[in-house]
């Protein structure tokens, strides 16, 4: 695989959409959800349910990480929903298939782009969020901690992007692209709660009460099937132990090294065999 | 005349389509559907070789093939002497390939120049030149969803030359085109051919391509029916015997049918004439000499030479041309052979 061909042609990717009017829309909704969020939540004066602790600049960095599930992974739907059918179905990519280039470096540079035109500016806010919030605590986050969250959210938005690509190369039409793009999202996004809290209900563990330590163990357990629970529970390993879910970080490091590993395989799979 | 390399050997390419077949069962089935079977010719490098069939005949799926697109099932495409199982693992392979698909809609707000210059990334070589020599020059920054079909078309072509490929495969290259395109685009391709590049059309649009080829693959039912230079296919085909007389004076037409059979006779007096074994010398000079002297001279006699719809309605049996589309077209004449699932 040639690295820098692939590097070279996500960039070109990231420079393409990285003044289009997807982005119009996305910039402004990021800057407020992740800058508004770290901004917010760090402000002493800020009244935050019982239940939601932010004391610390990492505990705010956590809870601030549910905007950008929200946010930045609907910016990664926006982008990639289309990252592969568009150009099927407007007859670019037989060019670009036909052309003097294995299937599996232009299946990683579609992806990497994808990736990098959200996870950019996601990361670059989320910068300048730990910066708002040593501004409105007067302490940093650990750089262990800044790491793991930058780390996580590069991964989540990772997996984002090889689940919308894959969902892509699926779509044969422009409503299709729509429906599984957006299906992922509100699956993971909106859904899973449900799904954790029926699944529990099947199984006989009560749900009534999330802070049953019980349900907490199982629930962790459901989310490492979820990517946002993945990125939850990596971002729990460094909360203090009365705020995280009792599951080993091992199982957290194992789920995490399965949701990269898994989809890629499948779509790059999927792409090999990718019909124009 | 000295022979020419061969650029492109075709042989025995098949390719069966997966169409979708669902059940309560497996909603995933799939079965097979229309392709192409057994499909061998070869090309002389430096040629330009028109792909002529009706629709469904199997054109498209073979340039896929050839592009690197699809895999073939069984058969093999050697280039300029090395041969290739599956353009499609094989990205050197594809290296002296140039395609142009039919119909790209470019769309959104990129340019031509950010499409070449993402092209030029994937082939690894410059690609100035090409708006240019395609005439794009003055559209270069021109958002993709303002130029026209015509201008589409030009951007799919110079995607296609990118890299300067030893054989290109068009696809419809002439639609959308304007007339003065598209005598450029024989013009071009006339001097990529004088260059040594082979080049493979396939079109609907038979004049221009009869203006352009030298040789043709007829491909009908997905597989190929007749392919060579067009004088021997025209030959092979029959349709090489047909003599074209015209004159001023009086009814002809018995003299006429007294040398061969008269297909078709206008007043006039306008005739074609048919001869199962041809039109030599010999027979022309006893055909004008006897019309001299029955006094009806012609001023006009010519071999008249079947165009390409001519030879393709001759090819695939069809009685007349029309819209009519034969249901066995869609399938390989060899499907019989293949187990369906």
């Amino acid at each position: 695989m040639n690295l820098r061909r692939i590097l070279s042609l996500a960039k070109d990717e990231v420079e393409q959409r990285a003044l289009s009017l997807r982005m119009l829309i996305m910039a402004p909704l990021l800057t407020l959800f992740i800058l508004g969020a770290c901004w917010g939540i760090s402000d002493p004066d800020a009244s935050l349910p019982s239940s939601i602790s932010a004391d610390t600049p990492f505990e705010v960095l956590f809870v601030a990480s549910l905007f950008i599930l929200l946010s930045a992974t609907l910016g990664v739907v926006l982008f990639g929903f289309d990252g592969i059918s568009r150009s099927r179905m407007s007859g670019n990519l037989a060019i670009e298939l036909a052309q003097p280039i294995a299937r599996r470096e232009l299946a990683w540079s579609m992806l990497l782009g994808t990736w990098a035109v959200v996870a950019i500016p996601t990361l670059l806010l989320s910068i300048a969020g730990i910066i708002l919030i040593r501004i409105q605590m007067g302490e940093w986050a650990s750089f262990a901690d800044i790491s793991l969250f930058l780390f996580s959210t590069a991964m989540l938005l990772f997996w984002y992007a090889v689940i919308q690509m894959y969902a892509s190369s699926l779509a044969k039409d422009m409503g299709s692209s729509i429906a599984l793009g957006v299906a992922a999202w509100l699956l993971f996004t909106m859904v899973w709660l449900l799904v954790t809290v029926l699944v529990a209900s099947i199984l006989g563990v009560e749900s009534s009460n999330t802070t049953d330590p019980l349900y907490e163990t199982f629930s962790a357990k459901v989310d490492l099937f979820s990517p946002n629970g993945v990125y939850h529970l990596l971002l729990e390993t460094r909360l203090a132990e009365d705020l995280s879910r009792p599951i080993s970080p091992l199982l957290v490091v194992l789920a995490t090294a399965l949701w990269t590993l898994l989809p890629l395989v499948a779509y790059l799979k999927r792409f090999e065999k990718l019909q124009p | 005349m000295a022979m020419r390399a061969e650029g492109l050997v075709v042989d025995g390419l098949s390719f069966r389509h997966r169409i979708s077949a669902p059940s309560l069962k497996n909603p995933w089935a799939t079965r097979q559907g229309a392709g192409i079977h057994g499909v061998s010719f070869s090309v002389p490098s430096g040629s330009i070789v028109g792909l002529v069939g009706p629709n469904g005949a199997g054109k498209t799926t073979l340039l896929h093939l050839l592009s690197g697109l699809r895999t073939p099932e069984s058969g093999s495409v050697a280039l300029n002497g090395k041969e290739w199982k599956d353009m499609k693992s094989s990205p050197e392979a594809r290296n002296g390939i140039g395609f142009m698909p039919d119909g790209v809609r470019w769309q959104g707000n990129s340019t031509p120049t950010k499409v070449l210059r993402r092209m030029s990334i994937i082939r690894s070589v410059d690609s100035s030149k090409l708006l240019e020599l395609v005439g794009l020059k003055s559209k270069a920054d021109e958002t993709l969803d303002r130029l026209s079909a015509g201008m589409r078309q030009r951007l799919s072509l110079a995607c296609a030359l990118l890299g300067s490929p030893t054989v290109l495969l068009l696809d419809e290259p002439f639609t959308g085109l304007d007339p003065v395109a598209q005598k450029a685009l024989q013009e071009l391709l006339r001097q990529l051919a004088d260059r040594g590049t082979t080049i493979i059309i396939s079109s609907h649009l038979l004049l221009e391509l009869e203006a352009l080829v030298e040789r043709v693959v007829l491909l009908h039912q997905g597989q190929v029916i007749i392919e060579g230079k067009l004088d021997s296919v025209r030959k092979k085909l029959g349709l090489d015997r047909r003599l074209l007389v015209e004159g001023r004076k009086g009814d002809a037409k018995e003299v006429l049918a007294s040398h061969g059979e008269i297909l078709e006779y206008h007043e006039g007096w306008t005739a074609t004439l048919y001869r199962e074994d041809g039109w030599s010398l010999q027979s022309r000079e006893e055909l004008v000499t006897e019309l001299c002297n029955k006094g009806y001279p012609p001023y006009r006699v010519e071999a008249e030479l079947a165009d390409l719809a001519e030879i393709l309605s001759a090819a695939t049996g069809s009685e007349s041309i029309s819209m009519d589309l034969a249901d066995s077209a869609m399938v390989p004449l060899a499907r019989k052979e293949v187990e369906e699932e």
